[in-house]
């Protein structure tokens, strides 16, 4: 800090020494922002989900230590409402077992939950969970559920799936009521129903096209394309 | 203090290959397309300036209140008049558009205007770096406006899915309604050419400052104009990529934010306000820069803290990445990260305050003539740091909660885009327009402009505060009969505002009628400033520089002088 | 109308005994103070938030957070609010008035004063730099305290109790709100005119909001609760408060969702835990009353006959006859009709019903009675 004015230094020659910056600089600036735009693009979404992950905000939030962790009996309950919508007027009727349920906070819990298509083209739709309050759904596991999948049903099928889950015992101690939601979006890229009953036909060996409505039991014992769902009993804690 | 022995560097004869009007369409010289920009930016003000008032005359009839609505259907009298009445969706258009046409077409472009004329100059550079690439930036923006402007007359209209377009709401009329459409790619070209705009900025203030102008000596608009080409470059790719996410989603079958697909909609707002957030720096930003020299001038002082400046506009650069999601405090959001979200928001206000300090210390012990520049500059400050504050109580996420979303959101962000940005414009082009056109503007006319504009400004936003605190959301054509006062207060300030316009229309019509200024320094403040926009002629010769031009001997970081 | 009769009769028997115990202690003998009763509560549960008094001043005035806070949230919002001004007002004020002492004393008055020529001044730099962290050091603690209450009721709240707590699954849809009482079954929306019915909350009971909408973006805004929150479609936002105050409460959709977002409109009541058990008890009953409404409002200048209404009359009682279902049957018709008489469908529906609304409500009252009063046909079906 000086206390006079400063006298101009002898400014160095323009030649003296390269400054600013140097045609491959310049390039690089042009290609910030193409990779910005493919950060953005292409990058983002999967940093998004991590984040949400940590954060307990993305659709269907599913912790897969709480699954797996060993059954604890806290002897804490919290009361679970198992909320069904169907969105996009589809043609489903979609309800639980139960519509309460008081569960131990550690310990697996089971709902069962019933599909039936009513109308008479097939439908393909995503089942999205949803835990609220936000809190829960980072202690929130599951170990069955029909959700880790699309689904499809054929024209009057009628299916239903267990679902197991568990909260995790270090579950906020203000969570006292939780609401599990069940959304079932319309996959919009919907194949057309010729190729959606092969396709049912070949993973099942049913024809749904011929399968009787009101005779679910036949298309529905090997589901297609649940993964673990498919058994209709509950899975055991191991 | 005398002036360095100008290194002499052979003259460039000008070669002219067009006249008239074809010259002023092929021209790569920044002084030319600065000017283009300024105009297309005035233009464009005026035309968002009249959606607004489409929108305010709307607000202000008696049928938008809308128990009177009600009472008139239950008595089976006429509705009262009523602007949109028949026609919601438009309104949606009105205010989607008066939104994107602001801050894309007026606001930026506004501020590239001077940054475009005026840094080379102040670096004492003899064009931008890329200079055809600097005109391809401005020409781009003639089909992004025009993209956007007529999809009002395309089927469904144009985009009303507000400036931010949320998905879902953005996907709806998927395949039949292209106005969606065509506002992204207007996005698109306004993106690209701000993205051009931003690395030749970095390119020419890097590579072409005059030989002595050192990096502790580069004035601070060409400081700002550095930090703000950063922002561009970093944030509007981001954007890019939001707005193509949408374009994708309605035509090309992705899903990035069908949520039924796998996407999300809550992504597309992180994503959106990523570039957003950052961009209200770039709508403020440069003003910052070019305000200071504005003080000083009519202060007859050097510019207070310029080390300090420079890293509170660094600052302001560098959280304005970090703040996005204030944005969003409704979507639900774990506590934790509201609280971080609310911290690095209330940082921003530091550096921002210490600007204005320093602003005022800028004044502080000078001899203030007040220019109608300089009006509109202090009128920033009272106008700014209203505006500011109202920001902080908005960064408190449980007040946040209540009033996001608001009409005290709207009222926020007009104060500092309106009171700030445009009242900076404002006071640039007072201070610029003698050397930009070689003709002054009317004093006399501009105190008109400032008072109306001023007094306009401040009654039209602070009464949007009160509607946003009495609980009057955003973004609706109609309201319960307790916002009706507010909302006739805004309307009457908005007239006000869009008088002053008006006439500062006409008075730049007009300017170019009067004397043309004979001398370097029209307003006879380079004895201390020593910047070079003032040391070439008014209007600068093409190339601005003959000689490589003498640098500024006055030290700008420095000294304590005459310290009371 | 999104009914589920079915789950209806999970009620307690402890709320319908209340239920009708109040029934009785209102019911009258004169049939004006019996009409005067289901009125007050036509107007308690379904109050007309476009009313305006004669001198155009709305009837139920427009509430917000920070005058008139009407929840705990809201009351402590508006605290940390008055607060952080406090705190920040320094910030406002002291540049302005810097501003104006600036202007008015450093103006050039052409006396030839030298301007100073001081550029820096590294005390006052810090000063202005360290004194607003300072400020954001004393706002951050309390908002801190604030943001953990507002993430989730306290402790000694049970939740699952229904006495202690209301949750309700709000749904957005273009333009309308649904509301789903988890715990008293009860679905409400839109009403027989089609318009939106208001959320009855308990004074003084936490109330749990899980969010969620059907189709675009929407915001549930009710300002003088002091929470908002966003609703997004397949996902469930969550927000909580407890109403401190009672009255009718306005609010409006907070995010724009289309061509009727301006008209997307909220209201909420705040009763007492009695009137929500009459409000439970009418909820109870509702659905049995649509075909008697149905073949009461037929349609323009038509009147049921006599024998029609009193078939479905007697069938509405054949279930159960007791005074809180004959309260419910009154006081669905005269609600609906105060909803069709707000928002006319078409003209000549609504001037019908304004000219014939009291007397087809004398012809329904009448036949109550005589329905009532004759021998019932069979037990109570309970």
């Amino acid at each position: 800090m000086t206390d006079t004015i400063l006298p101009n230094p002898t400014p160095a020659p323009a030649e003296a020494s390269p400054r600013g910056v140097s045609p491959a600089a310049i390039v690089a600036l042009f290609l910030i922002p193409v990779a910005m735009l493919c950060f953005a693009l292409f990058a983002f979404k999967p940093l998004y989900l991590m984040w949400c992950k940590v954060t307990g905000t993305q659709f269907r939030p599913n912790n897969p230590d709480v699954a797996a962790a060993a059954t604890v009996h806290t002897g804490r309950y919290v009361k679970v409402f198992f909320e069904t919508t169907v969105l996009d007027d589809m043609p489903v009727r979609f309800w639980a077992d139960k519509t309460s349920a008081e569960v131990e906070v550690g310990a697996d819990a089971t709902n069962l939950y019933h599909f039936h298509n009513v109308s008479d083209h097939p439908v393909h739709f995503r089942p999205v969970h949803q835990v609220s309050p936000i809190n829960a759904s980072t202690e929130f596991g599951m170990k069955v559920c029909f959700c880790f999948n699309d689904q499809v049903m054929a024209p009057g099928e009628t299916k239903e799936f267990p679902v197991v889950f568990s909260f995790a015992p270090k579950l906020d101690e203000r969570v006292k009521t939780v609401t599990l939601c069940y959304s079932l979006f319309e996959k919009t890229d919907a194949e057309s129903a010729e190729a959606l009953q092969q396709r049912i036909k070949e993973k099942t060996g049913v024809d749904s096209a011929v399968v009787s409505p009101q005779a679910p039991g036949a298309a529905a014992a090997p589901a297609p394309s649940t993964g673990s769902a498919t058994a209709p009993a509950p899975a055991t804690a191991p | 203090m005398e002036p360095i022995a100008p290194a002499v560097i052979a003259p460039q004869l000008e070669i002219k290959r067009y006249t008239g009007i074809m010259d002023w369409l092929t021209t790569v010289d920044h002084k030319k397309i600065g000017l283009m920009y300024f105009w297309f930016v005035v233009i464009m003000g005026l035309v968002g300036g009249a959606m607004a008032g489409a929108i305010r005359v709307q607000l202000a009839t008696p049928g938008a209140v809308w128990e009177v609505v009600e009472a008139a259907h239950l008595n089976g009298t006429d509705v009262p008049f009523n602007l949109f009445s028949e026609n919601r969706h438009l309104y949606n258009q009105m205010v989607t558009m008066h939104a994107s046409i602001m801050i894309f077409f007026t606001i930026i472009p506004g501020f590239i205007a001077f940054m475009n004329y005026i840094v080379p100059i102040m670096i004492g550079a003899r064009d931008m770096a890329f200079p055809k690439m600097n005109a391809f930036g401005f020409w781009l923006l003639i089909p992004a406006a025009i993209l956007m402007l007529t999809s009002f007359f395309v089927q469904g209209g144009a985009a009303a899915s507000g400036w931010t377009a949320y998905p879902p709401l953005s996907l709806q009329g998927m395949g039949t309604n292209p106005g969606q459409d065509m506002w992204v790619f207007g996005v698109h070209l306004a993106g690209v050419s701000s993205i051009l705009a931003a690395i030749n900025f970095i390119v020419t203030v890097t590579n072409l400052r005059a030989p002595g102008m050192t990096w502790s000596r580069l004035p601070l608009f060409a400081w700002a104009t550095i930090f703000v080409s950063i922002i561009q470059l970093l944030a509007t790719p981001v954007l890019a990529a939001a707005v193509t996410m949408v374009l994708m989603d309605r035509n090309f079958g992705t899903t990035f934010t069908i949520a039924s697909q796998g996407g999300d909609p809550v992504l597309y707002q992180h994503i959106f306000w990523t570039y957003s957030h950052p961009a209200v720096y770039i709508m403020i930003l440069p003003g910052f820069g070019a305000i200071s020299h504005v003080f000083a001038s009519f202060s007859r002082k050097r510019i207070f803290g310029y080390i300090s400046m420079i890293y509170a506009i660094g600052a302001i650069t560098l959280l304005g990445f970090m703040v996005w999601a204030h944005h969003m405090f409704s979507v639900g959001m774990p506590t934790i990260l509201q609280a971080y979200f609310m911290y690095a928001s209330l940082l921003i206000g530091v550096p921002t305050g210490i600007k204005v300090f320093n602003w005022l210390a800028t004044m502080w012990g000078g001899s203030i003539r007040f220019t109608t520049s300089m009006k509109f500059a202090c009128g920033f400050i009272c106008l700014f740091v209203i505006g500011g504050f109202g920001g902080l109580i908005l960064a408190m996420v449980p007040t946040d909660i209540s009033l996001t979303d608001s009409y005290f959101v709207v009222g926020h962000f007009h104060m500092v885009l309106v009171g700030g940005s445009v009242m900076l414009l404002f006071s640039m082009t007072y201070y610029w327009w003698p050397k930009m056109s070689g003709h002054f503007l009317s004093e006399k006319a501009g105190s008109w402009v400032f008072w109306l504009m001023f007094l306009g400004v401040f009654v039209a936003f602070f009464a949007m505060h009160i509607s946003g605190y009495a609980g009057m959301p955003r973004r609706v054509p109609v309201y319960y009969a307790d916002f009706k006062f507010s909302n006739y207060l805004t309307t009457v300030g908005y007239f006000m505002t869009f008088i002053a316009a008006l006439i500062f229309f006409v008075d730049l019509l007009v300017s170019y009628r009067r004397p043309k200024i004979t001398v370097d320094d029209p307003w006879a403040i380079n004895d201390i400033q020593q910047s070079l926009e003032w040391a070439t002629s008014c209007p600068p010769p093409v190339y601005n520089f003959a000689v490589s031009p003498p640098i500024p001997v006055v030290e700008q970081i420095a000294h304590r002088g005459n310290n009371p | 109308m999104m009914l589920r009769a079915g789950f209806l009769t999970k009620l307690t028997m402890r709320t319908m005994l209340v239920a009708i115990a109040l029934c009785l202690a209102t019911a009258g003998t004169s049939v004006a103070a019996d009409t005067a009763e289901v009125d007050r509560y036509v107007e308690r549960f379904n109050p007309d938030i476009f009313q305006l008094d004669e001198n155009g001043k709305p009837v139920h005035e427009m509430k917000n957070a920070f005058s008139s806070p009407a929840s705990d949230i809201a009351q402590d919002v508006a605290t940390n609010n008055w607060f952080n001004l406090f705190v920040f007002m320094p910030f406002l004020i002291l540049p302005q008035i810097l501003l104006l002492v600036v202007i008015f004393k450093f103006r050039d008055r052409g006396d030839g004063r030298k301007p100073a020529t001081f550029m820096t001044n590294h005390k006052l730099e810090l000063a202005w730099t360290a004194i607003p962290c300072l400020a954001l050091v004393i706002v951050s603690v309390p908002v801190w305290e604030l943001l953990y209450k507002m993430e989730l009721p306290p402790t000694q709240v049970d939740t699952n109790n229904p006495d202690q707590a209301t949750i309700v699954k709000v749904t957005g849809r273009q333009f309308a709100w649904d509301y789903e009482y988890k715990h008293e079954n009860i679905s409400i929306g839109t009403d027989a005119a089609g318009l939106q019915e208001p959320l009855v909350l308990v004074l003084g009971r936490t109330t749990l909001l899980n969010i969620t909408s059907n189709d675009v973006n929407h915001a549930w805004w009710v300002p003088a609760y002091g929470v908002k929150k966003d609703a997004f479609k397949g996902r469930y936002t969550n927000t909580w408060f407890t109403p401190t105050v009672a009255g009718v409460f306005k609010g409006n959709c907070a995010e724009l969702c289309g061509p009727g977002h301006g008209i997307m409109f909220i209201s909420s009541v705040v009763v007492t835990a009695d009137e929500f058990d009459v409000y439970k008890s009418l909820q109870r009953h509702r659905a049995d009353t649509f075909k008697i409404w149905n073949q009461l409002q037929r349609g323009a200048g038509e009147t049921a006959s006599d024998a029609d209404l009193k078939a479905l009359v007697t069938k509405y009682f054949e279930k159960d006859a007791s005074d809180g279902r004959r309260f419910a049957l009154r006081y669905w018709i005269a609600a609906n009709f105060a909803s069709l008489r707000r928002k006319p469908q078409d003209r000549a529906l609504h001037d019908d019903v304004i000219r014939t609304f009291q007397s087809k409500r004398d012809q329904l009252e009448q036949l109550i009675a005589t329905v009532l009063s004759s021998p019932k046909p069979v037990a109570s079906a309970e």
